[in-house]
């Protein structure tokens, strides 16, 4: 999903902590902070951190002056070689082409596993905003074609398209078996030990241990009994464990909200060693998945603040906002939208790109 | 003369006025209406009294019309340079292809939904809904704006470091940009906090203290770029149909209508920040729906946020325009409200109808004058609005809020940053701790 | 193939600078080719305008920082303050012209006066609780210094405190005078009173009455009322039976009784022994002693509205006025508060003369009402006048023009003890209903926002509930177990059970 659909279902959560919003009744928002920022975490570390000090066996880098698919689809074909030679995993880097101010040359990889061999051809010149510039279509001609040694096995299906700023990672892991097949990794570097249940946990963690220092040691004199002690405890500590779940929370929901998709994420980090594929119910750039689960969350943000109100002067249940702030509106939408486009053949874009590395382009 | 015509009569002169001045590059019009509530106030010392019946719709027509017809300056006159590498926005992708008036055109119907969500969606709902959301949210707005400020500052993605081997090198090209988005936002922000604690603009006029503080942030560096670096704008077409359809428009309304109302409802937040935040809620790719949904959100922005002082038994204030007219008038019955609702209503259909003989009249302006001169115009001309309201000392924080507000043109990061001036000092002031901060700064 | 003879499109608009000169690549802002590592001459830089930039900003910043730390911030009266002043900081200079009050939001407010006008000042939460601990919450009559930021607006300016640190107070002399010599004359002063502590009762546990604190003199004797908090703030607290103290207090009133209230708990002090100081004179106490003056009368921001500058009786609002916005001024014959989950207004019955007028109001307008209206007093209201059924009616949209001119009642008691009904006679029929009861209260149960007593008359016993949020607190603290009194409410069933919910306002009262 999008980094602000993750943000808001941080902030959702976050928000069924009765003491986050104790606290900013009282002037402090860290709770609804932390459930946000731990909300878009993950991808923060992957699309901030590490993917610029991730390692790469070899670097395709187009010359924008002499684009030459064949170029593209040797480099390719070599670093199927190495993997297949050397028994290795390679890390391959396809770079992006920039021509201009806005202007990048677009280009998609296939490997055609029938034939064995790697097919590159240039598209269309692009926007930033990733729109084809009319008219470029067929400024770069021909196909790039090269034998692989191995063939290459694709279980997530986006397509190996680079256009603008930076360009994908593929890692191309050897499957062991007699054939010798290739594993294709799209994104090793992303939605692997950052995107763990284990590192919410983790960082939670950190969080306890330094609000535990801060917190200093407990006076528990006068309490006897067990139950008074660990009262005592809990309360002397209580922004060490409420911390502790808001954060793991709150980075947990992102790792599950990304298992709704196709790449899925490693998700016991590191007692799992690869992605667990997701459902794919949906793409993480669809619009109208993404919206409604950032309507939802403001729904039960919204609803969570209005429990939290001793008197409240306005009396309505779940239901009733729910009615009120979503499925009517929806509905409504709905009918106009069927209204306005009624008779008209909508061809679904399948765009099997990595939304999420397309959206952290863009954004 | 019967209220019905002083008020039809006002807010078409309103309208019209603010129309015009919208062509204007650089003029604001909370400046213009800044000087108008001046001139009521200096009426009133002389002992004449104008009654609401003319100043709170011409008010009111004069916010639409620049909700509307600002686009014009901002399409049309916003050419970017091709060798600036940072991102050309899909309004001036329209300019430099020669289909600017398409543009602008694509934003007015974007603007006149807004005026039909205003009407229909908002004007009957909002004096029903919206005490609710304020008696639940009246206590949560600090932490709101904590959390709209933490997205704004962990959502702008690195642009550089994309060649090159992994490593330090490579994390520091693309921080670059990242690094210089952060310290514009907390070097924006500290400039907050002087002003809105102890501002050097003299007391007497401190209702505009702001004013050049803004001007240096957005408007000069602006103005600054296009003399420096701007583009041969090519021949523009004028062109009879739009390619848009109904369900676009729904879209547009979907996108723009929920940032523009946001940044209306929530404190310090402006349309660009809820523009940002729909436009990832949404997730709209269409550049239609992009230029479309400018459109409603900045109308629904300026015209909504200027609305919910009207609207009965929520009495709340947002933005500058709503707080200039509190100073004259304070509206508490619902026979305000519907003057509002009809005011916005006329000046609606009046302001898009100036529309397009405006942009034609600006474009055949740039076909005619040197697109460097429009600017050094537009540059004096702020220099002298903030000189003449502000005096020097107004200047000298326009120029300080200048080299801010160049870091991010210069760095590539979003410009957004800068709104640290009012996000950071009004969050922290919301909390309770924005005290702590002046009193570590020694401004208290 | 790239075919070399095509130029981009939108590229005919792009200048050659931004190509490399040697490999015709783009190369952007760089001012060296990332392909050839060609120089880019006649080129500055883009680093250097960066660094320019930064340095304009933090150099500049740096100086206005400077400029603003020293800059004095001017003296402002209060009557010479103009619209276009509007978010400026001022400082003022004067006195506090009635006690700090702390909101439900943990903010306070006080309004200041000096001599040439009046202005309310809000501070926040964090900035009350630092007043409340350096005992710096003004009291009427305190001489106030601060830095405040204004607020305009056409019917409720209002100023932010900016700093707590530079808040200064001088507290108002207070002079110290023998308890006999505590009249009603000195309504709303604060006074300084020396004495042995008698007796302390302290409320039961859970209980919302205050302390009181029984001070004998050599001339007479009185209690002294304070709460927890205060408690809490006296030093040495632990032998106030029996000690010598001196405290400065406020003289109130309470149904024609004295009612003195002690300031804070900061401003009770243990004596080593009896106090030796004579008593003043007459004149030293009038110069010492500070009386509440009225607050200079609000700016009249109506610029030309329609709004009469007097205020209308009641009986002088017609349904002619449909749709005028108007002032007008009567005594409260009730206050009805919503229902609980409904969403009904406030509606207010404003007598004169015989004639009624309702008035209804929204409840997050009666949250900003400083007074809540109670019945029996004298209220001024502006609003808009509505007409149903023919006959008109008052719609108040701002809590600030609902302002209280009198508290003292009229005439008729503010219950109508002629009205108690016997409690045996209230049934679930009656729910929703409003009815008189007159009982002795039995023990006190804390609820979360109020207080429940039983009251027994000779026909039953009936629950009574006072919530905080509408039953003064100088209404509820004289109630107690044992006490008579006469009570006006809705009939309400909670868990099966009749209980009479206490109206707003003086809904109870003590009975002989």
């Amino acid at each position: 999903m999008k980094g602000f659909t993750h943000f808001m279902s941080g902030v959702a959560v976050a928000s069924f902590g009765p003491w986050a919003i104790d606290a900013a009744l009282a002037g402090n928002p860290i709770f609804f902070i932390l459930g946000g920022a731990c909300g878009i975490l993950p991808d923060t570390l992957d699309f901030k951190f590490y993917r610029f000090f991730y390692h790469h066996d070899v670097y395709v880098e187009p010359d924008p002056a002499n684009l030459d698919p064949q170029i593209v689809a040797d480099e390719i074909a070599r670093a199927v070689a190495m993997a297949h030679d050397e028994n290795r995993y390679i890390n391959l880097k396809l770079s992006s082409v920039r021509l201009g101010a806005d202007h990048w040359q677009q280009y998609n990889v296939t490997f055609d596993n029938e034939k064995k061999e790697v097919v590159v051809t240039f598209g269309p010149v692009v926007n930033t905003g990733q729109v084809p510039i009319p008219g470029t279509e067929d400024l770069t001609t021909g196909v790039g074609r090269a034998p692989i040694k191995s063939r290459v096995i694709q279980t997530y299906d986006a397509a190996l398209k680079v256009d603008i700023f930076d360009g994908p990672t593929i890692g191309l892991k050897p499957l062991g078996n007699e054939e010798g097949d290739l594993d294709l990794e799209f994104l090793p570097w992303h939605r692997e030990w950052s995107h763990s249940l284990t590192m919410g946990a983790f960082l939670g963690l950190l969080w306890m241990i330094g609000a535990m220092l801060w917190a200093g040691l407990p006076v528990l004199e006068g309490l006897t009994g067990w139950k008074a002690i660990l009262g005592g405890l809990f309360t002397h500590y209580s922004v060490a464990w409420q911390g502790f779940i808001t954060i793991a929370a709150c980075y947990g929901i992102h790792v599950i909200e990304d298992q709704l998709g196709h790449m899925g994420s490693n998700i016991f980090y590191p007692f799992t060693k690869n992605r667990t594929p997701g459902l794919q119910w949906m793409h993480s750039g669809d619009g109208l998945p993404n919206f409604l689960t950032v309507w939802i969350s403001c729904i039960l943000i919204f609803w969570n603040l209005h429990r939290a109100i001793p008197e409240p002067t306005y009396h309505f249940s779940l239901l009733h906002l729910l009615m009120v702030a979503l499925i009517i509106p929806g509905l409504i939408m709905g009918a106009l939208h069927w209204l306005f486009t009624r008779g008209t053949r909508v061809d679904a874009i399948v765009d099997t790109t990595d939304d999420e590395w397309s959206a952290s382009k863009a954004g | 003369m019967e209220a019905f015509w002083m008020v039809l009569i006002s807010c078409v002169i309103g309208t019209v006025i603010s129309s015009v001045i919208s062509c204007l590059p650089g003029l604001h019009i909370y400046n213009v209406m800044g000087a108008m509530v001046l001139g009521l106030l200096a009426l009133e010392t002389g002992g004449t009294m104008v009654p609401p019946e003319i100043f709170v719709p011409m008010m009111i027509g004069m916010v639409v019309g620049w909700a509307m017809l600002n686009t014009i300056p901002a399409v049309l006159l916003g050419a970017p340079d091709e060798s600036a590498m940072f991102t050309v926005l899909p309004g001036q992708k329209y300019l430099l292809s020669g289909r600017g008036y398409e543009g602008t055109m694509i934003t007015a119907v974007g603007g006149l939904a807004g005026a039909f969500f205003i009407i229909f969606v908002l004007g009957p709902f909002a004096p029903k809904y919206l005490p609710v959301a304020q008696e639940v949210l009246k206590g949560h707005m600090h932490w709101i704006l904590w959390v709209i400020i933490t997205f704004i500052l962990m959502s702008e993605w690195p642009k550089g470091g994309n060649r090159g081997p992994a490593g330090w090198a490579k994390f520091y090209d693309a921080w670059k940009t990242l690094l210089a988005g952060l310290a514009t936002f907390f070097l924006a922000g500290l400039l907050g906090f002087i002003i809105l604690t102890r501002s050097p603009v003299d007391h007497e006029v401190a209702f505009q203290n702001i004013m050049p503080a803004f001007v240096g942030l957005f408007a000069i560096p602006w103005c600054l770029l296009n003399m420096i670096s701007a583009a041969d704008v090519p021949k523009q077409r004028v062109v009879k149909g739009l390619e848009v359809d109904g369900d676009l428009i729904l879209r547009s309304v979907w996108s723009g209508g929920l940032g523009g109302g946001l940044a209306a409802y929530l404190p310090a937040v402006t349309g660009g920040v809820g523009g940002l935040l729909a436009g990832h809620a949404t997730a709209q790719r269409d550049e239609r729906i992009f230029i479309m949904g400018q459109g409603v959100s900045k109308f629904v922005y300026y015209v909504g946020s200027f609305m919910l002082l009207f609207v009965p038994g929520l009495g709340l204030t947002r933005g500058g325009g709503a707080w200039m007219m509190k100073t004259l008038y304070v509206p508490t019955t619902y026979s305000d409200y519907y003057l509002a609702l009809g005011s916005i209503a006329i000046a609606s259909a009046v302001a898009y109808l100036m529309m397009s003989p405006l942009a034609r009249m600006v474009l055949w302006f740039i076909d005619r004058f040197n697109y460097r001169h429009v600017s050094t115009f537009a540059l004096v001309i702020i220099i002298v609005m903030v000189l003449a309201v502000t005096g020097w000392v107004g200047m000298f924080i326009a120029v300080v809020s200048t080299g801010i507000g160049l870091l991010p043109v210069l760095f590539g990061s979003r410009r957004l940053n800068c709104l640290g001036i009012l996000l950071l000092p009004m969050a922290c002031n919301m909390a309770g701790f924005g005290e702590v901060i002046t009193r570590w700064l020694r401004l208290t | 193939m790239t075919d070399s003879k095509k130029v981009l499109p939108g590229h005919e608009t792009q200048s050659d600078d931004i190509n490399c000169p040697s490999c015709g690549r783009f190369v952007g802002p760089a001012s060296r080719c990332p392909y050839c590592k060609a120089k880019i001459p006649r080129r500055m830089s883009l680093v250097v305008f960066q660094w320019a930039a930064i340095f304009l900003a933090t150099v500049g910043l740096f100086l206005l920082y400077l400029m603003a730390r020293s800059r004095e911030v001017p003296v402002v009266m209060l009557g010479n303050i103009q619209p276009t002043m509007n978010f400026g900081q001022i400082r003022v200079v004067g006195q506090a012209a009635t006690d700090g009050r702390i909101f439900r939001n943990g903010g306070m407010g006080f309004t200041v006066s000096d001599g040439t006008g009046s202005m309310m000042v809000f501070t926040s939460q964090r900035q009350a609780q630092e007043l409340e601990a350096r005992n710096m919450i003004p009291k009427a009559g305190d001489s106030v210094n601060f830095v405040g930021g204004l607020n305009l607006a056409e019917d409720k300016s209002s100023m932010r405190l900016v700093s707590v640190d530079d808040f200064q107070l001088t507290r108002a002399p207070a002079a110290t005078i023998k308890l006999k010599d505590i009249t009603m004359d000195l309504d709303g002063s604060s006074v300084e009173v020396t004495g042995q502590v008698m007796d302390l009762v302290v409320p039961a546990a859970g209980s919302k009455r205050p302390y009181s604190l029984k001070l004998k003199d050599d001339s007479g004797e009185v209690a002294i009322k304070f709460w927890q908090t205060d408690y809490d703030r006296i030093e040495g607290k632990d032998v106030l039976n029996g000690a010598f103290i001196r405290a400065r207090v406020t003289v109130g009133s309470y149904e024609g009784k004295l009612d003195l209230k002690l300031s804070s708990g900061a401003d009770l002090e243990i004596l080593d022994g009896p106090p030796s100081a004579p008593a003043p004179t007459p004149a030293q106490k009038a110069a010492a002693t500070y009386r509440q003056s009225k607050p200079s009368r609000a700016r009249d921001f109506s610029r030309g509205r329609s709004v009469a500058a007097t205020s209308l009786s009641v009986s002088a609002v017609t349904a002619d006025m449909d749709g005028k916005t108007i002032r007008v001024r009567g005594r409260v014959e009730s206050i009805t508060p919503p229902q609980e989950g409904t969403q009904q207004p406030f509606v207010l019955i404003l007598a004169d003369n015989g004639s009624r007028l309702r008035v209804a109001y929204w409840p997050s307008v009666d949250e900003v009402i400083a007074i809540k209206p109670t019945p029996g007093a004298l209220f001024e209201v502006e609003g808009a006048v509505t007409v149903y059924e023919d006959k008109p009616q008052m719609r108040v949209t701002s809590g600030y023009k609902v302002k209280l001119v009198n508290d003292m009642p009229a005439s008729q008691p503010t219950v109508d003890e002629s009205k108690a009904v016997p409690v045996s006679s209230i049934s679930e029929a009656d729910k929703g209903q409003t009815r008189v009861v007159k009982g002795v209260l039995g023990p006190a149960r804390s609820l979360k926002s109020g207080v429940a007593y039983s009251l027994t008359d000779d026909s039953g016993t009936i629950d009574l509930i006072l919530w905080n949020a509408l039953v003064p607190e100088d209404v509820q603290a004289p109630l107690e177990e044992g006490v008579r009194v006469v009570a006006t409410g809705e009939v309400g069933i909670y868990e099966g059970q009749l209980q009479i919910k206490a109206a707003a306002g003086r809904s109870v009262m003590t009975i002989r």
